[in-house]
């Protein structure tokens, strides 16, 4: 009995080869990029025409005659040989899921211009169908139809492949731009470095090569432009290249290069991530080597892993390889702990190099932020002398001469830093404040006797501050002049001033200085400046006699304090004119 | 293979659609093409093919002209051309240039490609066009004799399913081609589509008055419509017409943005012809109604001249006096409704005093005009 016919294949298959295989819709663009190469051209052009409504993808390759087109159209089935890109035979249909048609137009030397067109509108609606796979196909795919030469074309010399998705459709566009697709390019197909701007990239082919890594690179352009694959820049890295082989079971599985960042920070793509790449095409994304390794790995490199052994295939998506072999298991083992000496060497790295930190200081200092700069100086000096140790893979040994060499370049220009900061910490003592100080000094020497004696004793012991002594200096003048105790006086002056009122009282002013009325004044200064000061039941820090005074800066202080006791020389000055006019 | 598409200079407002959609239609056959409009000397281009179109058969004379041209300068090239005057006079023009191809009515096969509207950038004419034109249907229910729809594209078919992606990126108008819309099988759909995209629509060839009713008229209100454009061209349709203004006026668009074609000067033997009495009454009941009229002067299928054609139930002069009064008393070529214009019509005895520039006086307004004459709609052959 006959279990399988064509019947038995039905139209919902065709969703899982094409919708379903190439995951993100860019992927078709790989599909079509690898039948480029495998065509055994040297060129690829990538074009949108009509506004981004239709893309182009022409190669200068052998073509096909119509059998083998005939062939390509076939699913699952390919001719190619293990060294070209494709095998599966299924990716000229990966374009379904983006487009209105797909058209194939085709040349081969001493052969015709041919032509077919894949109705994927037609496709797509016919995927829940439930109708046999090949009567779909058969119904979507017109007849291979011969085209006419131009006349700068001949049948002879003419060949080229050119696959066109036409009418991109409308909730394909956004996927379908400049950017994205030059960002997809350049991460996926075969390009060569730009050395013009990466210049390590001359090395990196060399090393490549000598192990034992065959790629074919392609000129690809698109948009006219032409595509290189990252890293677009030397001096994000350390100069220096490292390389790691992967060998199971005595079988180079692998070879990867790979850069570390110099700033100890997470790299930006295009310019981050390893990737693992099987003849030239990426396979899977950064985060399949970043994620073989369990724990967190920041990515402070750009790298690629070369599969150099034939037995370890991609799957169809080219997203992972297929595990039914022995090696890839061992192999990601050996990945992880890679990434994980990665790891571990970006910790020894930020541990030992300060360059950002190093930068912010100089910056810091540009403006005058000293004590901040002064304080992160202090601590990084701390954290530098605390020792970690570097991962034990030999492959990275000759990265730790790197970070040490740059660690130590670290710890002299943090000590000229150190240095520059205590320099300018003196110089940003400001003269004017000794300037004001001195002044304050050369007051006193002409002061009032008694204001100079009072200010001597207290000066004396360093302190410039106001304290409950500062009217002192009245007080003693005020006693001597009256011949009356400390009380009494009060008494008698809140009697003959009236302080809460300022009225003339009963008993009138004892010191006289010229008429009532500015007699009654002058009583009222001398309170105010005391009660303003050094009330006593006030002089407490906080409160609110003081809290003004607290309150100021330095140089306001200074200020305040010669202001303070030039008033206090006044009133001395005045009470030592007024003269003695009543006894009590 | 190089093609070189040429668009004759004759005047249009629109861009040639058919050049453009076969334009897509050769590049999918991995074909170079360049697109250029009159007569270019430096073209950088040496085409394969040459494929030339056409508008009506009164602008015939540029075409020829290009033909002779683009002949001359690569003569080994193949021409082809197609377009409304080659497939409605293809003996014509063979008689001029036996050595052209010509393609009579639609070319189907390029039917459906997305016009490839980025060639317009070269063209200085067309440099800043950005709208997408449309036929989301071909053909017609009706089978007006005056017009070449029914003759060129057959009865009524839906042709566009999924909207959206015949719209081209970043355009910012729809402009609808299609001969009926609402007596197409896909209206509702169409409709529906072009609300959700947004952009303002434009039903370029004029809406069926016979087939509004209120729930087109509110859908066609939900839309961004800079006007509405119907006809009245034959006097049995007043009802309808009525009944459409009517309803769109209860679905919010305003009367001034009802344009209303009114043909004249038509004429046949077999069907319904106009005289002006009967055009008079039509504007009247426009300016009544408080739309705009537009009148449109018929013209023969196959006329080579503009405006030479007089129907036998009209004069030139009276001709002459609409297109003056077009001129002069209305805006545009339309007849708005203006106050003053209206209650010129409402006084109007006769076709004369409507549409003369000048108040008749002393002996011209005993003049009894000839179209009160034969009080009659003529109806031959029955």
């Amino acid at each position: 009995m006959v279990l399988f016919t064509d019947d038995a294949f039905g139209a919902k298959l065709l969703e899982a080869i094409t919708a379903g295989l190439y995951d993100g819709n860019l992927n078709c663009l790989r599909e079509y990029v690898q039948n480029c190469i495998d065509s055994n051209g040297n060129k690829v052009n990538i074009d949108f025409e009509n506004r981004r409504t239709v893309l182009v993808i022409e190669d200068n390759g052998c073509g096909m005659s119509k059998e083998e087109l005939a062939e390509a159209l076939h699913l699952g089935k390919s001719e190619k040989t293990d060294t070209a890109i494709g095998w599966r035979g299924i990716g000229i249909w990966s374009g379904v899921p983006t487009c209105r048609r797909i058209v194939i137009i085709t040349k081969k030397r001493n052969h015709s211009k041919i032509r077919v067109e894949i109705n994927a509108d037609k496709l797509r609606q016919q995927y829940t169908l439930n109708i046999s796979a090949i009567k779909v196909l058969t119904d979507v795919t017109g007849d291979i139809e011969e085209l006419e030469l131009g006349s700068e074309e001949s049948i002879q010399e003419s060949q080229y492949t050119m696959v066109r998705l036409e009418e991109i459709l409308p909730n394909q566009r956004t996927i379908f731009t400049e950017d994205e697709i030059r960002k997809y390019l350049s991460r996926v197909v075969p390009a060569p470095f730009n050395t013009e701007k990466f210049t390590l990239g001359k090395e990196i082919n060399k090393r490549l090569l000598e192990n034992g890594v065959k790629t074919k690179e392609m000129d690809i352009f698109f948009e006219k432009q032409k595509i290189f694959r990252p890293p677009y820049s030397d001096d994000i890295f350390f100069g220096k290249i490292i390389d790691k082989k992967f060998i199971v079971n005595g079988v180079t599985v692998a070879y990867g290069w790979l850069l570390s960042s110099k700033n100890n920070r997470k790299l930006n793509p295009p310019n981050r991530g390893i990737y693992f790449k099987k003849k030239g095409v990426t396979i899977g994304s950064e985060n399949l080597v970043a994620g073989l390794h369990g724990g967190n790995y920041n990515q402070w490199q750009y790298g690629e892993i070369h599969i150099i052994t034939d037995e370890l295939k991609e799957n169809a998506p080219r997203n992972n390889f297929e595990a039914n072999n022995d090696l890839l298991d061992p192999f990601y083992d050996q990945v992880g702990k890679f990434v994980r000496q990665l790891q571990l060497m970006n910790q020894y790295q930020s541990h030992n190099i300060v360059t950002n930190s190093i930068e912010q200081i100089k910056k810091q200092l540009d403006v005058d932020e000293v004590k901040p700069a002064r304080e992160k100086i202090i601590r990084l000096k701390k954290k530098l002398q605390r020792k970690r140790s570097f991962p034990k893979e030999p492959a990275l040994q000759e990265m730790k001469k790197v970070i040490d060499k740059k660690s130590a370049t670290n710890r002299t220009s943090l000590k000229a830093l150190g240095k520059k900061v205590q320099d300018k910490m003196k110089e940003q003592r400001p003269d004017r404040i000794k300037e004001k100080r001195d002044r304050f000094t050369e007051f006193i020497k002409t002061a009032h006797p008694r204001l100079k004696k009072h200010l001597e004793k207290t000066t004396k012991k360093g302190k410039m501050e106001l304290n409950i002594d500062a009217m002192e200096p009245v007080k003693i003048l005020l006693q001597q002049k009256t011949g009356l105790t400390l009380d009494t006086i009060c008494k008698l002056s809140q009697k003959a001033y009236d302080w809460k009122r300022v009225q003339k009282g009963d008993n009138g002013p004892i010191l006289l200085l010229s008429g009532p009325y500015r007699d009654r004044l002058f009583g009222v200064m001398i309170h105010a400046l005391h009660y303003m000061f050094v009330d006593p039941f006030k002089h407490e820090k906080g409160k609110l006699s003081f809290a003004f005074y607290e309150s100021m800066t330095e140089e306001e202080k200074i200020d305040t304090l010669t202001e303070f006791h030039m008033a206090q020389n006044l009133i001395l000055r005045l009470i030592e004119k007024s003269n003695r006019i009543r006894k009590p | 293979m190089k093609i070189l598409l040429v668009e004759p200079p004759y005047y249009t407002r629109f861009p040639p659609l058919g050049l453009l959609k076969l334009a897509s239609y050769h590049r999918s056959r991995g074909n170079q093409v360049k697109l250029v409009r009159g007569f270019k000397e430096d073209l950088k281009f040496n085409p394969d093919r040459i494929e030339i179109t056409s508008l009506f058969t009164y602008a015939w004379k540029p075409v020829h002209e290009v033909i002779k041209f683009y002949h001359n300068k690569f003569s080994s090239a193949k021409i082809r051309v197609g377009g409304i005057y080659a497939s409605l006079m293809p003996r014509r023009l063979k008689s001029f240039f036996p050595f052209i191809d010509i393609h009579i009515g639609l070319f189907e096969a390029a039917d459906d490609y997305l016009p490839a509207y980025d060639l317009l950038n070269e063209v200085e004419n067309w440099k800043k066009w950005d709208s997408t034109i449309l036929f989301t249907s071909r053909g017609c229910i009706r089978s007006c004799p005056y017009c070449i729809v029914p003759k060129l594209e057959g009865k009524i078919r839906s042709v566009v399913e999924d909207l959206e992606r015949h719209i081209y990126p970043n355009h910012k108008r729809i402009i609808l081609w299609d001969n009926n819309f609402f007596a197409s099988p896909n209206w509702k759909k169409i409709l529906k589509d072009l609300q959700n995209i947004g952009l303002p629509v434009d039903f370029n060839q004029g809406i069926d008055a016979r087939l509004i009713n209120d729930e087109t008229a509110r859908m066609i209100a939900d839309l961004r419509t800079p006007l509405i454009r119907t006809a009245f061209d034959n006097l049995h349709e007043k009802n309808a017409l009525t009944n459409a203004i009517e309803v769109f006026s209860q679905s919010g668009i305003r009367r001034r943005k009802i344009f209303i074609y009114t043909l004249y000067n038509f004429y046949s033997e077999k069907y319904h012809s106009d005289i002006p009495a009967t055009f008079f009454e039509r504007i009247k009941h426009i300016a009544d109604l408080g739309c705009v009229s537009y009148p449109m002067r018929y013209e023969p299928l196959t006329s080579l001249e503009k405006n030479s054609f007089v129907s036998p139930l009209w004069t030139d002069y009276q001709l002459k006096m609409i297109g003056k009064a077009r001129r002069i008393l209305g805006y545009g070529g339309a007849f708005p409704p203006y106050k003053g214009l209206v209650k010129k019509f409402e006084k109007a005895h006769n076709f004369e005093e409507a549409f003369s520039v000048y108040p008749l006086k002393g002996k011209d307004s005993k003049i009894q005009p000839l179209t009160q004459q034969p009080k009659i709609i003529l109806k031959h052959a029955t």
